[in-house]
């Protein structure tokens, strides 16, 4: 098995994001093979313009692997530092996600060979066997993805407050809990329980792929 | 789908549970749970699935969090398509581009800068804090470095144990006690570990590392590059890629695994250049310029001022022998290079080399300069040393070596002996990496009555390391009941006792640059001057007066005195002040004058 191929996409689709919203670019390698921007280059360029609209996809594979989110993004940096330096070896007629991913993958290693010694982080070979898995579900995640933002838009605007709170602005729990006047424990309680209902909002969506408009979440 | 990811019999539940997958990325994460995740992960595909859906409904609420803002302004004219779910999103999305996209470049930017040391910020060297750890390597060459006050200065001289340098500007060269040679150019970091390893972390070095010299390990990122014997370049680029070229003899580059252990070798000859692709590992021809690699710097070598007056008080000290390698004239009936005596009745000398390695042995500006060869190289006297160790004798030299090795500079031994080596009377070497106690590349004077055998002798060794580029001044003296060892005009070693010196009557054979006549061992690379041989005992008040002699005539001022430094060695002779030969070092190098120097000599 070579790891730095599992990332390849299935198909390659024209882009089916009308808002050129980064998060719902579609599957993995799914924008058009060329040109990237038919109206010229974005901001930045490119290469700004590619990192932009896939730089989510690459955290999220990213953090497949490595699941805390400031590793995550640590290895993110270095990925766009490395996709740089290697642009001009990018071919524009090939989807850039797949490409991109590979790199992705490599500094996911390197990080794993610094920080072995002081995080968990999985060996090299459930490493290749989770971006493996990760390259079949591609198109299912992506239909979870879209449940989810219909989940979260229906959940409660408190709780939608609190995770936002938590997962956005990485406060703490203890802050939380202060700020809410609550203890630390019910915080946590309460957090787990708003997750549960939007994994499980997630869950009953996927298996009947057709939500009702007036559904609401509350806990 | 069921409510937790797996089931398992374990009592702690399952293992991939989502109060587990929880824990793990937020990083509190029991060790002994992550191993059992791991396990599932690893054996059981069904729950490596579930793990996927759950690690990415994770990463989904990060970003979905991070979008859903509050208060921003949508642009007018930004499509809708109406669907219930992401309309809080689209209130994001279309503003946030560019933003985003000009953010993005700037982290970018920043973060390529970032791993870019910079200019501004000061040169720095972070020893490893461990205690017991040997000296890994000495400074040999600095330029255009800044460093914070108070940080120990990286300047000539300046030893080096385990630790980071930082290079911000300039450049500095690093001469390895293994023998191999590193020059880095900034911005470079480089870790060395240890006297025969160092990992380039970023940046560019050339490196030397001579043939006999121990072999020497450079690592990057994801590859080692071990020496052959040879001259080679490495950059480490901020990727973490490495470029790879050979100029001289042979390096072996192994691509790393996991673990840290050769997974792909290849062999690079002469003027070969790859590539190591850290993200593909892989190691690959190129073709680049020269202009990209650095080279190390050649060690100075300049001569000694020799001043009349110096020349002058030696024939006053009434030497039988005094080789000052003016000139070397072809003798016309052997065909080889003569050197001629300059005082008493001793015996002039002979260069003896191979035909195939003419230059091995060079008179270079009126000193000697011995270069590495593979085989046998020498200068002899015509005729041995009658009577030499009758009573006291005394050699007096003055040498710069040109690397950290151990090379043997000169020798009396056993006429006509060759059976498996000579039968040394007493020896001057350059002692490095040998099997006894001492500092690294320190001067040695061995005496061994009877002469022969291996597992006998006294020996004095000097108590500092001779700089490679920089002349030092040794005298041995041999008393019927003493030897005594002076380096840079001081006394640094004296035994004294009955059996110490033995004498005899026997006639003793002078050779120099190797062990006697061995074919192989211990060849001295480096130059040597102003030679002289006498049959008594020079005395102390002598012999400083010869080194401040010399030091005067090469930027240091006599009346400063050498008494304050007789507690330990004095100071060797500068590249800058040989070669400049002016009263005053460059400012900048040392400061000036004798007690800058003697305050920055090696402890």
């Amino acid at each position: 098995m070579d790891p730095s191929r599992s990332p390849e996409p299935a198909t390659e689709e024209p882009l089916t994001d009308p808002e050129g919203c980064r998060a719902a670019a579609g599957p993995a390698g799914s924008e058009p093979p060329s040109p990237a921007f038919p109206d010229g280059d974005p901001p930045g360029g490119a290469f700004a313009g590619l990192i932009v609209k896939h730089d989510r996809a690459l955290l999220r594979y990213i953090m497949t692997l490595i699941p805390r989110r400031d590793d995550a993004e640590e290895i993110l940096q270095r990925t766009a530092a490395t996709l740089w330096e290697h642009f001009p070896q990018y071919d524009r007629t090939r989807p850039f996600l797949p490409w991109a991913l590979r790199f992705a993958y490599f500094e996911v290693l390197n990080f794993r060979k610094e920080m072995a010694r002081d995080r968990l982080v999985f060996r090299e070979d459930v490493l290749a066997l989770i971006a493996e898995t990760r390259g079949q579900l591609e198109p299912e995640l992506d239909a979870r993805r879209a449940a989810l933002r219909g989940c979260l838009d229906r959940l409660a605007p408190a709780d939608l407050s609190l995770l936002r709170r938590r997962y956005c602005d990485s406060s703490s729990v203890g802050t939380l809990a202060e700020e809410a006047g609550k203890t630390a424990k019910a915080l946590y309680r309460r957090l787990d329980r708003i997750r549960e209902l939007v994994w499980e909002c997630v869950t009953r969506r996927m298996a009947h792929q057709a939500p009702r408009p007036e559904e609401g979440l509350s806990t | 789908m069921s409510r937790e990811m797996s089931r398992s019999e374990d009592p702690r539940g399952p293992a991939t549970g989502r109060a587990v997958l929880r824990q793990l990325a937020e990083g509190t994460l029991p060790p002994a749970e992550f191993e059992r995740l791991e396990s599932a992960l690893r054996d059981d595909a069904a729950a490596r699935a579930e793990y996927v859906r759950y690690m990415d409904h994770e990463a989904g609420l990060y970003e979905e969090m991070s979008f859903r803002g509050e208060d921003l302004p949508r642009p007018a004219g930004d499509p809708h398509d109406g669907a219930a779910e992401g309309t809080a999103r689209q209130r994001r999305m279309r503003w946030g581009q560019g933003l985003v996209a000009l953010g993005t470049l700037a982290i970018l930017i920043v973060a390529g800068l970032s791993r870019l040391p910079g200019r501004n910020e000061p040169t720095r060297f972070m020893e490893a804090r461990l205690k017991g750890l040997e000296d890994a390597a000495v400074v040999t060459h600095a330029s255009g470095i800044v460093q914070s006050p108070g940080d120990r200065p990286l300047v000539m001289g300046t030893r080096l144990k385990p630790g980071i340098l930082e290079l911000r500007q300039g450049e500095v060269q690093i001469d390895f006690l293994s023998g191999a040679r590193v020059l880095l150019k900034a911005p470079a970091e480089l870790h060395l570990l240890s006297s025969t390893a160092a990992t380039l972390v970023s940046g560019s070095v050339g490196a030397r590392v001579a043939d006999g010299a121990e072999k020497f390990v450079l690592g990057t990122p994801d590859a080692a590059i071990v020496d052959l014997g040879t001259e080679f370049a490495v950059n480490v680029d901020r990727s973490g890629d490495s470029q790879v070229r050979v100029y001289d003899g042979e390096v072996e580059v192994s691509l790393l695994g996991e673990d840290g252990s050769t997974v792909f070798s290849q062999r690079l000859k002469e003027m070969e250049t790859v590539k190591i692709d850290r993200s593909t590992r892989s190691v690959r021809a190129v073709d680049l310029p020269d202009s990209m690699f650095v080279t190390v710097r050649e060690i100075d070598r300049s001569s000694l001022n020799v001043t009349p007056a110096y020349a002058a008080s030696i024939r006053e000290a009434k030497p039988f022998l005094y080789w000052r390698f003016e000139e070397s004239p072809v003798d016309a009936a052997t065909g080889e290079r003569r050197l001629r005596n300059e005082a008493g009745d001793g015996p002039g000398g002979r260069i003896v080399v191979d035909p195939a390695e003419p230059e091995a042995i060079r008179i270079e500006d009126g000193a000697v300069r011995f270069s590495d060869a593979r085989k046998s190289r020498y200068l002899v006297a015509d005729a041995p040393l009658e009577k030499i160790n009758e009573g006291a004798f005394t050699i007096e030299l003055w040498l710069k070596s040109e690397t950290f090795h151990w090379g043997s500079i000169a020798s009396l031994v056993v006429p006509g002996f060759r059976g498996g080596g000579d039968k040394h009377m007493a020896l001057i070497e350059l002692a490095h990496g040998t099997k006894m106690v001492h500092k690294p590349s320190v001067v040695r004077f061995l005496h061994r009555h009877p002469p022969g055998g291996h597992n006998f002798g006294w020996n004095l060794f000097g108590r500092d390391t001779c700089m490679p580029g920089e002349w030092t001044y040794v005298v041995v003296v041999k008393e019927p009941d003493e030897l005594r060892l002076y380096v840079n005009g001081a006394l640094v070693r004296s035994i004294r006792g009955a059996e110490t010196a033995g004498n005899d009557s026997d006639p003793y054979v002078f050779t120099m640059g190797q062990m006697g006549f061995h074919p192989t061992m211990r060849k001295f690379q480096g130059m040597v001057d102003e030679l002289a041989i006498y049959r008594r005992a020079l005395s102390p008040q002598e012999i400083r007066e010869h080194y401040w002699t010399m030091m005067a005539g090469n930027g240091a001022k006599a009346d400063e005195g050498p008494v304050a430094r007789n507690a330990s060695e004095g100071r060797g002779i500068l590249p800058a002040q040989a070669a400049s030969g002016s009263a005053t070092p460059p400012s900048g190098r040392r400061g000036s004058g004798l007690t800058s120097m003697a305050s920055a000599s090696l402890r």
